[in-house]
């Protein structure tokens, strides 16, 4: 029985697939089922994955510095598609400019994302804070 | 898609050759026997086969940077700086990255947009778009040998035109394209669009043009040299069942001294071992070294030292052909003087080492990493040739199926992608997870013994932190 699932994948047209394939072994080995789509991914592939396999979250990463621009409406549209309670988590490079931290997070969590991961994050901090956030929401339904 | 390492029949040649030269206009001007006719125009000098076959009569080392701009002024006077100020030996042209998606159109409207602002718009040279016509202006204008750059999983209409223009070899080969140019494009289609690129350079032999055809592999990661060494010989395989005659073999450094000397000295043996087996007695090996693909370090003072520790462990492990990262890579495309500095700093490095002609091969640390090398290479293609019945082909197909081939970071979903390396506690890249490569108990056993010795050092488990620590060390500014 796993903890719970994941999807995960890159967003646009960015090749760089090294970070969130380590952190699908880590995710994995943790006990989550991960459904990993790779690179080159639409929002829609991400919706419809997580339809597909009952999702409890989406794991965006992106290293071009285009996320922004590629996840405009991303929450409206898991909302539209039955996907309300979804938890978004994204990490990478997010931006091209530089501007301070703060100001990156608070861009994504205005786009509806619950977590946004600061660069060089590592897996054993992501896991702690998965492990909180999708295993005592399970608990709850399960309760 | 039925696919086996059978050499193409002449029928099925032609009638793929029609639809490849249809893919864009400039394909109409591709004559075969014209562009062995303007080979045989240029000078010795200027086929990259011949040159490196010589470099190994002398037991010498030479240069050959990767090198591509857009129109053919930017691209001659690039090529023209690094022959003159970079010392190069060897040219090349790498691909822009439009051209090698077959996206001909868009190259096309990048090529006008960078010949109206006089400033590169294109990562590379667009072959395709420039025709043969066009592309022969660069060799004409140099007088070294040029090679064509840049993975791909269809390169065929960019060799068509290429080759007809006299670059003399390419470097890229189908399984690095299908691990890391691919997602979702069976390895079968990649590795048939290769056998049309073979048996073309193959044509060309026959013609008696020299192509050198410069595998690949699969790009390091911490990766235990195994990794790469494996794709590569089955690169070969395929390469010599359709015709080629000259093939470098590409040894991707990563920095450790004895396991990079060994793995360029049993790479070199296994790969000249399975070519005798299968009774291509014919086929030149050359062997070539480059550093790493991960990320360089910003302050230029440390790039330096690397560009000459790389050369070092190139010329002590006998290569005829060392490739090297830039000065300036880490903040931007390189550029002409950026590659200059970094070129004439490996010339330095090479002409102090090279006439000591020192010899390693005796070494006790390199003999133990050859011999644990040389165990895995055996297991893993014997197993692959083992799935295919004998064929390499069908073997690799299974093999990348059921996870005996595999790799690390691979951009394709079809990649079972479970093995993983670490460094030891010397810096030497050994299996974290061996996923489902059939390796022997010896061989497991020796990398956890390997693994055991740095947690003890770290006094914790090496864990997916320890990994990703070791994929950022040398930008850091050290091995570990």
């Amino acid at each position: 029985m796993s903890k719970a699932t994941v999807v995960t994948g890159v967003i646009g047209e960015d090749v760089h697939v090294t970070g969130i394939r380590i952190l699908e072994h880590a995710l994995r080995s943790d006990g989550f089922d991960v459904h990993s789509l790779g690179i080159h991914n639409s929002q829609e592939d991400f919706i419809t994955a997580a339809l597909e396999c009952e999702a409890d979250a989406i794991m965006i990463s992106s290293l071009a510095g285009h996320a922004e621009m590629l996840l405009q409406g991303f929450r409206e549209k898991c909302d539209k598609a039955g996907l309300k309670d979804i938890r978004l988590y994204i990490g990478g490079q997010l931006v091209i400019h530089s501007e301070p931290w703060e100001e990156t997070e608070k861009r994504f969590l205005k786009l509806g994302f619950d977590s946004v991961a600061v660069p060089f994050n590592l897996p054993k901090s992501v896991l702690a804070e998965m492990n909180s956030d999708l295993c005592s929401a399970q608990d709850k339904t399960s309760a | 898609m039925e696919i086996s390492n059978k050499k193409w029949s002449d029928d099925l040649f032609r009638k793929e050759r029609e639809k490849v030269l249809a893919m864009w206009p400039t394909g109409e001007d591709v004559d075969l026997e014209d562009g062995a006719a303007y080979h045989h125009r240029l000078p010795d000098s200027q086929n990259a086969a011949r040159k490196v076959l010589k470099a190994r009569a002398e037991g010498k080392t030479l240069l050959c940077p990767s090198l591509g701009s857009d129109t053919v002024e930017n691209h001659k006077n690039l090529l023209l700086h690094m022959q003159k100020e970079g010392q190069a030996d060897i040219l090349t042209s790498y691909i822009d990255s439009l051209t090698r998606n077959c996206r001909f159109e868009m190259a096309s409207q990048g090529l006008m947009r960078a010949e109206a602002a006089g400033r590169p718009v294109l990562n590379g040279f667009p072959f395709v778009v420039h025709g043969v016509e066009k592309a022969r202006e660069v060799m004409d204008a140099v007088d070294l040998p040029s090679l064509l750059f840049g993975p791909t999983p269809d390169a065929r209409l960019t060799h068509e035109i290429g080759l007809a223009a006299g670059q003399s070899g390419y470097s890229g080969g189908p399984l690095i394209s299908f691990w890391n140019y691919t997602k979702n494009v069976r390895p079968e289609e990649v590795i048939q669009n290769f056998q049309y690129v073979n048996r073309l350079m193959g044509c060309y032999e026959e013609m008696g043009v020299p192509i050198l055809y410069c595998v690949s592999g699969a790009m390091p990661s911490v990766s235990p040299p195994s990794l790469m060494i494996v794709p590569e010989i089955i690169e070969v395989l395929i390469a010599a069942a359709q015709g080629v005659k000259h093939v470098q073999l590409n040894n991707w450094l990563q920095g450790h001294l004895a396991q990079d000397i060994a793995y360029i000295r049993v790479f070199k043996k296994m790969t000249d071992h399975y070519l005798k087996e299968f009774g291509f007695d014919d086929v030149e090996t050359t062997t070539y070294s480059v550093s790493p693909t991960g990320r360089f370090p910003v302050d230029e003072d440390r790039v330096y030292a690397l560009i000459s520790h790389f050369t070092m462990i190139g010329v002590m492990g006998g290569v005829q052909v060392c490739g090297s990262r830039t000065i300036d890579e880490a903040k931007h495309i390189p550029t002409p003087e950026g590659s200059a500095h970094s070129f004439r700093n490996a010339k330095m490095f090479l002409n102090m080492l090279q006439p000591q002609k020192f010899d390693l091969s005796s070494h006790s640390q390199i003999a133990v990493e050859e011999e644990i090398m040389e165990a895995e290479v055996r297991c893993l293609m014997d197993n692959v040739l083992k799935m295919g019945g004998g064929d390499v082909v069908k073997g690799t197909v299974k093999a990348i199926d059921e996870g005996v081939l595999d790799q690390p970071y691979s951009t394709s979903q079809l990649v079972k992608g479970k093995v993983l390396g670490v460094k030891d506690s010397t810096g030497a890249a050994r299996y974290f997870d061996m996923g489902n490569l059939p390796f022997t108990d010896d061989i497991l056993s020796f990398h956890r013994e390997k693994i055991a010795e740095r947690e003890k050092i770290l006094g914790e488990k090496v864990s997916y932190e320890t990994i990703i620590s070791d994929m950022t060390a040398i930008s850091s500014g050290s091995i570990l």
